[in-house]
């Protein structure tokens, strides 16, 4: 972050956000900065008037706060190893309603560090299923004829497994 | 009740993409989110980056068609050695799904939310019955050119038709090019230095087997990308000398990274490089003419050096080490393979002066002893990995040095160190009880003793393999039964005295086992498998060849739970009959591979499960 001569004096300073259902939303300068959309909309305007976002509620917006005011204290006395595990812990029971609205919301507000974080989530819940997997987890519809499925298969196939890069084995080498 | 599909009603595109990307280029996941449905598909093949193809898929039309499927190629690896076990695509099953889209504009496909993509496809013709099995030529590296303008990477092993011209396009066409791997290729300077002159960001060359690079070539990227070459990396190419090292030394003062295995590298050469570039974290040698003048001095300039590696049989004696150890004090990796004239004081050196070490390799030195590994144990506290192969002079003292001082010890190899015994094992366990990973072979001397001990002390051991230590027997796999519960690979190929009775106690134990080689353990029955069965439900891969004893009821009552069985070696078992071949082909989904003789496969087998099958064929 740069080194700005107000942002000690900004500090104090309280920002407003009004959100869908009109409610006031009252989070500190530095809390509200790590939001890039509210960082250039207030360079603007300053501090004085309330920022409307209409389209995040209440549920939402508390816990884009909580995880901005966390980070934010975190930046220098928490260990990055417990703020990942605080990290997980944040995302850890959150139904895909509020996950996917969150996303939103950061995509919104560019919050890039929550939305890296959801994106990791949902690439978590993604791995080492099988496509019929992540169609019942997401509620999925399968749209994709039999002959489609097939060719996709196959194009699949055309490149090469990773996994299976040949490299010589050593056991076979010296065991023969 | 079924819930909404809110991924696909909520999210965008490039959030979608994002989340693709993390998926950490996993080749089975991608795969898997292509089959989920329509937009997933567009999106994965939008959006993967990497790709890699063997020889028959490797024909220019292919390439045509490919950088049209995978929009967004970014790492692209070729190798021409390798066939594909699936059958190459034919123009009219991957033209399929380019000539719909074509046919039908807006009707079928508004369905889909896709890019629209630019069938340029009039220049090449696809015959509709056989597709021309070329290999990749140069007109085909235009077209992955042309297709991949974000292009970082590319890798070229073995591709014998490809001259220049086609390096030379590619450089045209892909500015971001950050690495190039050419192994077995044909090409010329002239590429080269397209690549030194287009390519700006140009960080790593790697050359292998390229009998037609000479200094010209090299010297062109060493003066065309002299402020962004990270890496370099030059083996078997005759053509390249000390030259092409002068230039490196001259322009590339930001190079990290150094591999050479060369004849035609002197002394002047390397001098050059450690003169020139300070930054020098890894260097790897197998050049037999450069000696101690050249090594000393890149101890004496190449001050964050990182990892140094020697390998066969080169000049370089205890001097080059003492200096390495007086001035490369960041150092953490050491492997030294074959380095006949080092004794105990580089060790003894590099144990002083290198207190950083985590790594360290010993393989066929003949004249580094005891007393080299006893200083090592007594200095480097941060050693993680040791790795001994081929140390008949190396014994016990060594070990018992170790396990007082690299308490951190994460990995132990052994390789036919015939002097290290039970005791030292011993020490080892109890000394580096964060010990993760143990292989010891052919270590004759090491029994049920050490093993007890690791079992006792080595609560996190992951991977533990003892092949060809025939004293170990089942009282050790009691032990590690009892004390390895995240054990996930188990190795004991031609430890004979193990039988059923082992097995049974690992299976107890080990639940997370998921690589098992009981090979040439001729005790072990089909009481040994059935509690596989019940207790390793993760297995994914099962070696049992020479297994005399065990019988299709034995792999019957392993296949029936052990159902994520990828891969299944049962060579010279007499009592398996094909009728157990069936069995583990029929119950495992997700086999990739069976190992067995050929006239146990019957011709229905055959048919299920061609692509699986490794057939051996005994002449009678």
């Amino acid at each position: 972050m740069a080194e700005d001569p107000t942002a000690a004096m900004a500090k104090e300073c309280k920002v407003r956000l009004k959100i869908s259902d009109d409610t006031i939303f009252e989070v500190e300068y530095a809390v509200a900065m790590q939001s890039q959309m509210l960082k250039n909309a207030l360079s603007d305007t300053g501090t004085d008037g309330t920022v409307p976002l209409h389209n995040i509620s209440s549920e939402i917006m508390a816990k884009v706060v909580e995880y901005c005011a966390y980070h934010v204290n975190a930046a220098n006395t928490i260990s990055e190893k417990d703020v990942k595990i605080w990290d997980q812990e944040f995302l850890k029971d959150l139904d895909q309603a509020t996950l996917f609205n969150l996303i939103m919301a950061t995509q919104y507000m560019v919050i890039h560090n929550l939305q890296d974080l959801i994106c990791q989530t949902v690439a978590d819940r993604i791995k080492d299923k099988s496509a019929e997997e992540v169609r019942e987890i997401f509620n999925i519809q399968n749209d994709l004829t039999p002959e489609e499925e097939e060719e996709i298969r196959h194009e699949n196939q055309w490149a090469f497994e990773e996994e299976g890069w040949p490299e010589i084995q050593e056991e076979v080498r010296l065991e023969g | 009740m079924k819930g909404q599909d809110l991924i696909n009603s909520v999210i965008p595109d490039e959030i979608m993409i994002k989340a693709f990307n993390y998926l950490d280029g996993q080749k089975m996941d991608r795969d898997s989110c292509a089959l989920v449905c329509q937009r997933w598909y567009q999106l994965e093949r939008a959006s993967r980056h990497t790709i890699r193809i063997g020889a028959s898929d490797g024909s220019d039309e292919c390439i045509g068609l490919l950088v049209q499927l995978f929009t967004d190629l970014r790492f692209v690896y070729m190798d021409e050695r390798l066939s594909v076990s699936a059958q190459p695509p034919s123009s009219s099953h991957l033209g399929f799904r380019l000539k719909s889209s074509r046919a039908t504009a807006t009707g079928s496909s508004s369905s889909r939310r896709g890019v629209k993509r630019n069938y340029s496809m009039g220049k090449y013709r696809i015959e509709e019955d056989e597709l021309e099995m070329t290999t990749l030529s140069d007109l085909g590296l235009n077209v992955l050119g042309k297709g991949c303008p974000r292009l970082e990477k590319l890798s070229l092993v073995w591709c014998s038709a490809v001259t220049s011209l086609g390096l030379v396009s590619v450089a045209k066409c892909c500015k971001s090019l950050k690495a190039l791997d050419l192994q077995g290729c044909y090409i010329g300077d002239q590429g080269l230095e397209a690549v030194g002159e287009y390519c700006k960001q140009f960080e790593d060359l790697n050359l292998r087997f390229c009998e037609g690079m000479t200094d010209r070539g090299v010297i062109s990227i060493a003066i065309g990308c002299g402020r962004t070459l990270k890496s370099l990396g030059i083996a078997a190419c005759a053509r390249i000398t000390d030259n092409s090292l002068k230039a490196v030394g001259a322009h590339c003062h930001f190079l990290e990274k150094l591999i050479l295995d060369s004849e035609s590298v002197n002394d002047v050469g390397l001098l050059a490089v450690a003169q020139g570039c300070s930054s020098l974290k890894y260097l790897q040698l197998q050049c037999v003419n450069v000696t101690d003048d050249a090594l000393q001095a890149v101890g004496g300039l190449c001050l964050s050096l990182k990892t140094l590696t020697l390998c066969s049989f080169q000049k370089f004696t205890d001097r080059s080490l003492v200096a390495i150890g007086n001035g490369c004090k960041a150092l953490n990796v050491l492997s030294l393979s074959d380095c006949y004239y080092l004794n105990d004081q580089s060790l003894v050196a590099i144990a002083i002066g290198c207190s950083e070490l985590t790594q360290l390799e010993v393989n066929g030195c003949h004249n580094i002893h005891t007393a080299g590994i006893e200083a090592i144990g007594q200095s480097c506290w941060r050693l993680t990995e040791l790795v001994l192969k081929y140390c008949q002079n190396i014994g016990d003292s060594a070990l018992f040095e170790v396990g007082k001082g690299c308490q951190q010890l994460k990995a132990l190899h052994l390789v036919d160190c015939s002097s290290i015994s039970d005791a030292a094992i011993c020490n080892i366990a109890k000394g580096c009880r964060h010990l993760k990973k143990l292989h010891v072979r052919r270590c004759y001397k090491v029994g049920d003793e050490g093993i007890i001990a690791v079992g006792s002390n080595c609560r996190h051991l992951h991977d533990l393999s003892l092949r060809f230590c025939d004293r170990i027997g089942d009282d050790a796999l009691i032990s590690i039964g009892q004390g390895c519960p995240s054990l996930w690979r188990l190795n004991v190929s031609g430890c004979h005295r193990v039988g059923d009775i082992g097995v049974t106690a690992i299976s107890k134990g080990c639940p997370l086992l998921t690589h098992l080689d009981i090979s040439v353990c001729q005790n072990v029955g089909d009481m040994g498998l059935a509690a596989l069965g019940e207790g390793c439900s993760h297995l994914k891969e099962i070696v049992m060849s020479h297994c005399r004893k065990i019988t299709d009821i034995g792999v019957g009552y392993l296949v029936k739970y052990c159902t994520k069985l990828e891969a299944c070696h049962m060579v010279y078992c007499q009592f398996i009959t094909a009728a157990g071949v069936a069995t583990v082909i029929s119950s495992c989904l997700n086999i990739k591979k069976v190992l067995v003789e050929k006239w146990k496969v019957t011709p229905r087998t055959r048919r299920r499960a061609a692509s699986v099958l490794t057939e051996l064929c005994l002449e009678a």
